[in-house]
């Protein structure tokens, strides 16, 4: 260690105090509505401290080999970081600590830590992550050379796209197009009552009952009015909030990394390996299909989300669905050129398709029924299930399938509440290959095929349905092979 | 297809299954008593009794067909693992995707000196019942040995 621990940039302090006011926040209302304000001193004062504190203690260095952060007064930790572990680097920038030239960095490795992310250094400037980010490739690419002695063959092509920089920035009239089609109103809606039941606990007693008597004078219309306006607002407010994250998204591929960057207010940054991605996924939902756009992810093997959970990156938002397979090769190597179609494509049988629609339609019917009783005779328009119940189930069997591609490439498709998703998955990135068939299937011969594919630290099966038994174990060999 | 369980499996699983019907015949007592000090209803405690009856014998029988369906397989790729009488499950894992293998026993299966043998991939677990100790270990080494040979994908 010849390199001198440094000190984050002070205006870390102000990210943890606002930090402790987004956890605190309900107890600094609650004492300024009170006019507690000795104590509200007191409590300020004792957390500046803490966080003077915090930032005094919390020191990093990086060299060539590592990258070390210690942190604590009286619990004193130390990571240590070795480059070629790391899987994603994270950063985020608000627009005002853009002229400052700051940014905040997670970096996320292999190991699992309950999801939270290994080394989070909330403030640095972009040239410390430019140069972590470069300490990061040399010591990747160190690595890759050891391999490449071992194969000749790959030399030469790694040796001519590591030169190669593919980029893609997303059109205004793109970023329209997803925001008008996204379906994010339901957590916007989610988001209003949880900050209604917020606001019932802690508002006195009554306040809210005096809104809703005032409520309760005007006409139904009136109210209806008001709740159309309300989500006229929702559906606003969900365009405007994808609009802004998504805002300039761009998306970079340069030697093994893939960076994607988007953002209005707040720039975020991720940057994942390439061999960590394990499938590529085109999405359409039914109001995508309808229009003939797609949505292209990426199933990552690491935190790279912005849901801690899962790995989902997206890679293009939206895109016409012709282009979309084109325009994903120019980042994803092995989406081999003009092979997007395999030579048998499985899917289930009639009697299979038949077996969809009436998984569907049976508690379609029951619950029907019950309503037709219960509310005769309005329950009838329950009846409108059925079709509709029909719909899916059949949708489901006519989209759902299975193939194999060149290249030791599976195609999965799965259709679900007309909308449906394509797999492209190579075997190598295939966890485990699964045929179910229960007592019930022996006599059709028919078999579910389950895939299970890695998307950040858990798994997701991709389910082909009833599928006879021969096409499924035909997939099943091809795998065992 | 595939390799089946130790014979001495079935003794382990229907001293589970005993040990089981103990359990329940306990709860029942319990539940007896409690007709009797505290007045609870009878059918209640009829109808539990019934489940657990029928849950045993269930268990009993379906034993023998649960050892008849069970197999597993090692190659050099993959391991296969085939469970289930009434849905039935053909599991390929590729050696490569394997993250570790755990040996377990429980008194049972000490008993038996058997080990089950639990296959961890990155997302799933793949279980073997039990197998005796040679087995166990011996194809502990294997799949270790296939998997250390290409660690490069997850570096």
């Amino acid at each position: 260690m010849t390199a001198k621990p440094k000190y984050l940039h002070p205006a870390a302090i102000v990210v943890f105090l606002t930090q402790a006011v987004k956890e605190w926040w309900i107890l600094l209302v609650l004492g300024i509505a009170n006019r507690l304000w000795w104590w509200l001193l007191l409590a300020v004062c004792l957390e500046l401290i803490i966080e003077v504190i915090r930032y005094a203690t919390f020191t990093y260095t990086f060299d060539e080999h590592e990258l070390v952060i210690k942190r604590g007064l009286i619990n004193k930790r130390q990571s240590h970081l070795t480059y070629p572990k790391i899987q994603t680097f994270q950063t985020k920038q608000w627009f005002f600590m853009k002229p400052l030239g700051l940014v905040s960095l997670k970096i996320e490795t292999s190991a699992q830590t309950n999801n939270r992310a290994e080394a989070n250094l909330p403030v640095i400037s972009i040239a410390e992550v430019d140069q972590l980010e470069k300490l990061k490739q040399n010591a990747a690419s160190h690595v890759m050379t050891t391999e490449k002695t071992v194969d000749n063959d790959e030399t030469v092509s790694q040796g001519q796209e590591k030169n190669k920089k593919q980029r893609y920035q997303i059109k205004w009239h793109d970023l329209n197009l997803y925001a008008l089609t996204s379906f994010s109103i339901v957590p916007i809606l989610l988001g209003l009552s949880v900050v209604y039941n917020r606001l019932e606990e802690m508002l006195p007693d009554g306040f809210m009952d005096k809104i809703f008597e005032s409520f309760g004078q005007r006409t139904n219309q009136v109210i209806f009015l008001d709740i159309l306006v309300l989500l006229l607002l929702a559906i606003l407010a969900s365009y405007f909030f994808i609009v802004q994250r998504y805002y300039h998204f761009e998306i970079t591929t340069q030697g093994e990394q893939l960076t994607t960057q988007k953002g209005l207010f707040q720039t975020d940054r991720v940057t994942v390996r390439l061999n960590r991605i394990q499938s590529i996924v085109f999405v359409q939902s039914w109001l995508r299909q309808l229009l003939h756009l797609t949505t292209v992810q990426a199933l990552v093997a690491a935190n790279a989300s912005d849901n801690e959970k899962s790995g989902d990156v997206v890679v293009i938002p939206v895109v016409q669905n012709k282009a979309s397979y084109d325009i994903a090769q120019h980042f994803i190597k092995w989406l081999a050129v003009g092979h997007d179609k395999p030579t048998e494509w499985l899917q289930a049988s009639h009697r299979g398709k038949w077996a969809m629609i009436r998984n569907v339609g049976l508690p379609a019917l029951v619950i029907s029924v019950i309503i037709c009783i219960l509310w005769w005779p309005y329950g009838l328009g329950s009846l409108v299930l059925l079709p509709l119940a029909w719909a899916l189930g059949s949708y489901a069997g006519h989209t759902t399938g299975v193939g194999i591609l060149q290249q030791d490439m599976l195609r999965i498709q799965i259709g679900h509440f007309f909308g449906k998703k394509t797999y492209y998955l190579p075997k190598k990135n295939v966890q485990s290959c699964q045929i179910k068939q229960s007592i019930f299937m022996r006599r059709t011969t028919l078999a579910h095929l389950m895939i299970r594919v890695r998307n950040g630290d858990v798994e997701t099966v991709l389910e082909v349905r009833y599928l006879p038994l021969q096409d499924a174990h035909k997939i099943y060999s091809w795998f065992t092979q | 297809m595939g390799q089946q369980l130790p014979e001495s499996i079935k003794s382990v699983w229907r001293l589970q299954a005993s040990l089981n019907l103990l359990i329940e015949m306990i709860i029942i007592v319990g539940m007896l008593c409690g007709f009797y000090f505290l007045k609870w209803p009878m059918w209640i405690v009829a109808i539990i009794a019934a489940i657990f009856i029928i849950f045993s014998i269930a268990e009993f029988i379906l034993i023998s067909y649960r050892y008849q369906f069970w197999r597993y397989q090692i190659s050099d790729h993959d391991v296969e693992v085939t469970t289930g009488f009434f849905v039935r499950k053909t599991t390929a894992v590729p050696i490569l995707r394997i993250q570790d293998v755990t040996l377990s026993a429980g008194p049972l299966l000490q008993f038996k000196k058997l080990q089950s043998v639990k296959i961890h991939t990155a997302t799933a677990v793949h279980e073997i019942g039990g197998v005796d100790h040679q087995t166990a270990t011996s194809l502990k080494t294997k799949i270790m040995d296939l998997a250390k040979e290409e660690d490069v994908y997850d570096s």
